[in-house]
């Protein structure tokens, strides 16, 4: 029961968490799907499937947030590499002022929560 | 560029066709796109490794991928990728079973699926709508559930059409037979459906009492029957068109979402035409209320 109740409740975190930590890895620099597969990778628990950002960043495309140019590459085909527009900047910066916001708040309610 | 042995060649494929399966039909993403990102996703996670790929060394990508049906929220998904998701159960018995029919049936099977995979995606669907319509002609006791699957399969291709905000072009050839056939069924049915109320009610209507109706009514005793049929369909025609008109008004997208495709023709203004039309109908039909009355009154109070 534990378990799964903490299964559920790290999926739910995670899907919201995600577009976020996606966003994030784009600030200020160009990646390919594959690299931001690994600079998100390296957030414990972030990601149980890897494919699970390719979905998110249609998405992003198609509502202006990240546009994609294709970069010619020496070790094969062409790569598509995406970064912010404007818009994902302004929407990226809101949401993390919304995210500190609610972590801080979190922490300041339980702030023994270290030590159970 | 990635060279794969055979059998690795067949599983990127089958991935790839679930990539699509799940993100087909999700109105805010672009299937093409994403195909191809997990296509550079598998290219460059296997860019060390030594060449040609083999099987076992793409499994391992395609595991940390993921099954593509969890990319994705349910949220995401339209009704008509609900339907086609509730029957891929169904599709795939059927094609275990194909797989399970040995020799040649088998490889001829396997052919068809192959050309039907390597066809130009946006044929796939309109096709299989019209092989459906087509199939239910020729097995013509089984043609009802023929015709809801191959309009399901039709609504299903006009969703991704709109949603890849493509011309239907020559495809709307393969696809409206089923759409229009059942949305003209729909369209009288719903239309008409008051008619046989007002019929059925005349039915009660007693023969002994046919001349003095007659009197009543100022017609033949011999068309009592008749005339008070078609009375009473005339208003409760008009009262539920002016009922319907009212919700098209209110809704003005609704008949093009029930009736592809000529629903979209019928908006805010021809709901309001059909709203004044039967309208007048209706005030036509309250003159004759007290004619009505009088001999409702005469079959409600005979002995």
């Amino acid at each position: 029961m534990d378990s799964e109740f903490f299964d559920n409740w790290t999926t739910q975190l995670r899907k919201g968490i995600l577009e976020l930590g996606v966003l994030a890895s784009l600030r200020g620099r160009k990646l390919y799907g594959y690299d931001i597969v690994k600079q998100l990778s390296m957030i414990p628990g972030l990601m149980i499937s890897e494919g699970t950002i390719y979905p998110i960043l249609s998405r992003f495309k198609r509502d202006g947030l990240v546009s994609s140019t294709l970069v010619e590459s020496n070790e094969g085909p062409a790569r598509k590499y995406y970064e912010l527009t404007s818009l994902g900047r302004r929407e990226l910066a809101r949401m993390r002022v919304s995210w500190r916001s609610v972590r801080d708040g979190i922490d300041s309610l339980s702030p023994e929560a270290e030590s159970p | 560029m990635t060279v794969y042995t055979q059998e690795a060649i067949v599983r990127l494929d089958e991935y790839l066709i679930e990539v699509r399966s799940a993100i087909t039909g999700r109105s805010s993403m672009n299937p093409d796109e994403v195909e191809q990102d997990v296509r550079d996703h598998v290219a460059a996670a296997l860019e060390p490794a030594n060449q040609p790929i083999t099987v076992d060394q793409l499994e391992s990508v395609i595991e940390r991928l993921g099954p593509p049906e969890q990319w994705v929220a349910d949220s995401h998904r339209t009704i008509w990728k609900y339907l086609a998701d509730t029957l891929k159960p169904v599709g795939h018995r059927a094609l275990d079973q194909i797989r399970a029919i040995p020799g040649e049936a088998y490889v001829a099977g396997r052919s068809i699926v192959t050309k039907v995979r390597d066809m130009k995606d946006d044929w796939r669907l309109a096709y299989l709508a019209f092989g459906l319509f087509a199939m239910g002609m020729i097995v013509f006791p089984l043609f009802p559930a023929f015709l809801i699957a191959s309009y399901i399969v039709a609504r299903t291709e006009m969703a991704i059409i709109r949603e890849r905000n493509t011309p239907m072009g020559a495809r709307r050839w393969f696809v409206y037979p089923p759409l229009l056939l059942v949305s003209s069924c729909l369209i009288i049915a719903l239309a008409s459906w008051p008619i046989s109320v007002g019929v059925a009610l005349t039915h009660e209507i007693p023969h002994s009492l046919h001349g003095e109706l007659g009197g009543v009514m100022h017609v033949s005793s011999k068309v009592v029957q008749p005339v008070a049929a078609t009375y009473l369909a005339i208003g409760a025609v008009s009262i539920w068109w002016m009922f319907a008109s009212l919700v098209v008004i209110r809704y003005p997208k609704l008949p093009a979402v029930l009736f592809p495709p000529f629903g979209s023709k019928f908006g805010r203004l021809e709901g309001l035409l059909v709203f004044l039309l039967s309208a007048t109908a209706s005030v036509v039909w309250l003159s004759f209320a007290d004619t009505a009355w009088q001999a409702a009154k005469l079959v409600v109070e005979q002995p």
